[in-house]
């Protein structure tokens, strides 16, 4: 059998081995993006941006539901126009993959959990101006290691469910490409890689990914409403270039479980650790 | 079950995200849409990306000084459009176009002070005879005198691989080929490579590449080299080649002639190009114009910048009155040139597979 859904007090008896569900979440984002990248243009622009998201996570069996492993798959898409005057008129896009390891803390305050760990990321980010040229668009790819966290709490009002989550994305050090002041990809494509790829760190590079969202339980499922915030980034040889986005989002979520007809094994949930 | 007691807690989580809204610096805020600000923008991104100050010897200061006290918020945009492009004519820089929504501005000196020395007319009728193969953007024809004919106008016209092998194999049997780039104004550069890579037979250096560092007006990367590769497994053609220009082969052509002239079997006959040596970039201004200029120089294989053009091993211009005598005298020259010099040559044109 197959639910998408809170945990069952019953499945909490068994000393058997325990079941860990497969977290899932599908949500979809429209706001907001702010950008500015010095190698297409010297202006800031603004716009629209939509996005969508899909995360799983699952807490790992082995270690009693104090680990928890999450993986995270996004695109965006967006377009924008001068902050200035409105002319002019940018596309931006980009997609994204992370796999992190979190470490599983409750705390004291009823139904308050802390997540704290360890993140690898990969993402892809396209800007085009439809000035044209030679320097109609960017590409930034990037590697990086992150500290992640999530700080999740669970309450009740009445008989109604809500699970609050926060989770920041810190990415700390990594690689990313990013062309040299008005060096064109065309040089980079004939061969000439110096300074195109960068060791990314706070000096040259602020990336930073912030969620949060209230899960709204009903009987096998959750509504997700959010807010997610994202910057990227890079101060690379006199090149300025930064995305932020301000995106709300709404979605589902729940736990994909399997459990058989008598089956008293204690559930281990990677998120949804009611009271 | 906990109740909502601790929402200070998500309270100071929400209002940590929301000032992380005002992360994005928005440092252009002061900048208003006005002719003023406009042509601050427009000066200051030209002094900070074009790429030939130097090598010009223009003192961008001193234009700044000329032209800025002629702007007043209160200037319509054709007028003000009109003042900016007076100024950019200064860089003397067909590569440099200021474009509007009502017009664009080119600077055409680098051809119409010279003698056209290019008639398609002429060529198609006393020549071609109104008879000719097109394919890929090119114009080609055996003429009656064993020489191959081949008119490329503008390299922005994709050349295919398949397209090159017919036309090759075509003239595979004549004397030499004439490749006619006069009045190409340019287009990719890797239709110069494909077209290159057909007359080369081993890894050969071509030029030079590159860039602005930063915004200083000598701050350029090492200059880095670039090598084309004979087309592998296509029809290479290694007869006798003349390269005709004039003053109107510009950009992407001035880059072609540039490597071409470079290879023994090739020989340049007409006028001096119209040079074109840097790559451009384009920029926004705040009201939504682009201005495209030269960022990047590209140097030929001895480190030479072309942007005033290359002169011809064979200088010659075509007679003022050849629309009404029909004689194209570049052509006429190139053709005496290969029949005389190069007449029963060997077969040196072969099929290479990978």
């Amino acid at each position: 059998m197959v639910l998408l859904g809170i945990p069952c007090s019953h499945a909490q008896s068994s000393s058997d081995t325990p079941i860990s569900p497969l977290y899932m979440s599908g949500e979809v984002e429209i706001g907001r993006g702010d950008l500015i990248d010095t190698y297409l243009s010297p202006w800031s622009y603004g716009g629209w941006n939509i996005g969508i998201n899909v995360e799983l996570m699952k807490a790992l069996n082995g270690c009693n539901g104090s680990w928890l492993w999450q993986q995270r798959l996004g695109g965006n898409y967006g377009r924008s126009r001068m902050n200035i005057s409105g002319a002019g008129l940018v596309a931006s896009g980009g997609a994204n993959y992370s796999f992190a390891i979190m470490h599983h803390s409750p705390t004291p305050i009823c139904g308050l959990h802390l997540y704290y760990g360890g993140n690898i990321g990969i993402s892809a980010d396209a800007i085009y101006n439809y000035h044209g040229g030679n320097n109609p668009a960017t590409v930034r790819v990037d590697c990086s290691l992150a500290l992640t966290g999530m700080i999740v709490y669970n309450v009740s009002w009445g008989r109604q469910l809500f699970t609050i989550r926060y989770q920041p994305t810190l990415p700390v050090i990594g690689v990313f490409s990013q062309p040299e002041y008005a060096q064109s990809y065309y040089e980079v494509w004939l061969g000439n890689y110096n300074n195109f790829i960068h060791c990314g760190t706070w000096g040259n590079r602020f990336d930073m990914d912030n969620r949060l969202s209230i899960d709204i339980h009903f009987s096998n499922w959750a509504l997700r409403l959010g807010y997610h915030n994202r910057i990227s980034t890079t101060y690379t040889h006199n090149n300025r270039y930064q995305i932020v986005t301000n995106n709300f989002t709404i979605g589902f979520a729940g736990d994909i479980i399997s459990i058989g007809r008598g089956d008293n094994r204690p559930v281990i949930r990677a998120l949804y650790n009611m009271p | 079950m906990t109740t909502i007691r601790n929402n200070t807690y998500l309270l100071t989580l929400l209002l940590v995200t929301i000032m992380l809204q005002g992360c994005f610096v928005d440092d252009d805020h002061f900048i208003e849409n006005t002719p003023r600000d406009n042509f601050e923008a427009l000066w200051n991104i030209v002094d900070d990306h074009y790429c030939f100050f130097d090598y010009k010897h223009i003192d961008w200061d001193s234009v700044y000084n000329e032209y800025a006290p002629r702007v007043h918020d209160n200037m319509n945009s054709y007028d003000f459009f009109d003042l900016c492009s007076s100024m950019l004519a200064t860089l003397e820089d067909g590569h440099v176009n200021l474009s509007s929504g009502f017009s664009s501005s080119y600077y055409w000196k680098w051809f119409q002070d010279y003698p056209v020395n290019y008639d398609e007319r002429v060529i198609h009728e006393n020549y071609l005879h109104f008879d000719f193969f097109q394919t890929s953007g090119i114009v080609y024809k055996k003429l009656t005198e064993n020489i191959g004919y081949v008119y490329y106008e503008s390299f922005s016209s994709n050349i295919s691989d398949v397209a090159l092998d017919y036309i090759l194999s075509r003239l595979s049997l004549c004397d030499g080929l004439i490749i006619d780039v006069r009045n190409n104004g340019g287009g990719s550069l890797s239709n110069v490579e494909t077209l290159v890579a057909r007359f080369i037979t081993q890894r050969t250096l071509a030029g030079y590449i590159s860039h602005k560092t930063g915004s200083g007006h000598n701050d350029f990367s090492e200059p880095y080299p670039y090598y084309y590769n004979p087309a592998q497994g296509h029809i290479l053609y290694g007869k006798p080649i003349v390269v005709l220009t004039n003053r109107h082969t510009y950009s992407a052509a001035n880059n072609f002639v540039q490597v071409m002239r470079m290879l023994p079997q090739v020989t340049i006959i007409g006028d001096r190009t119209g040079g074109g040596g840097g790559l451009p970039f384009t920029y926004n201004l705040p009201n939504g114009w682009n201005i495209r200029l030269s960022a990047s120089p590209i140097l030929d294989a001895e480190g030479n910048d072309t942007e005033w053009g290359i002169e011809p091993d064979i200088d010659i211009d075509m007679a003022p009155d050849a629309s009404l005598t029909g004689k194209d005298a570049i052509l006429d020259n190139a053709i005496d040139y290969l029949t005389n010099n190069f007449h029963n040559s060997t077969n040196n044109y072969e099929i290479r597979q990978n």
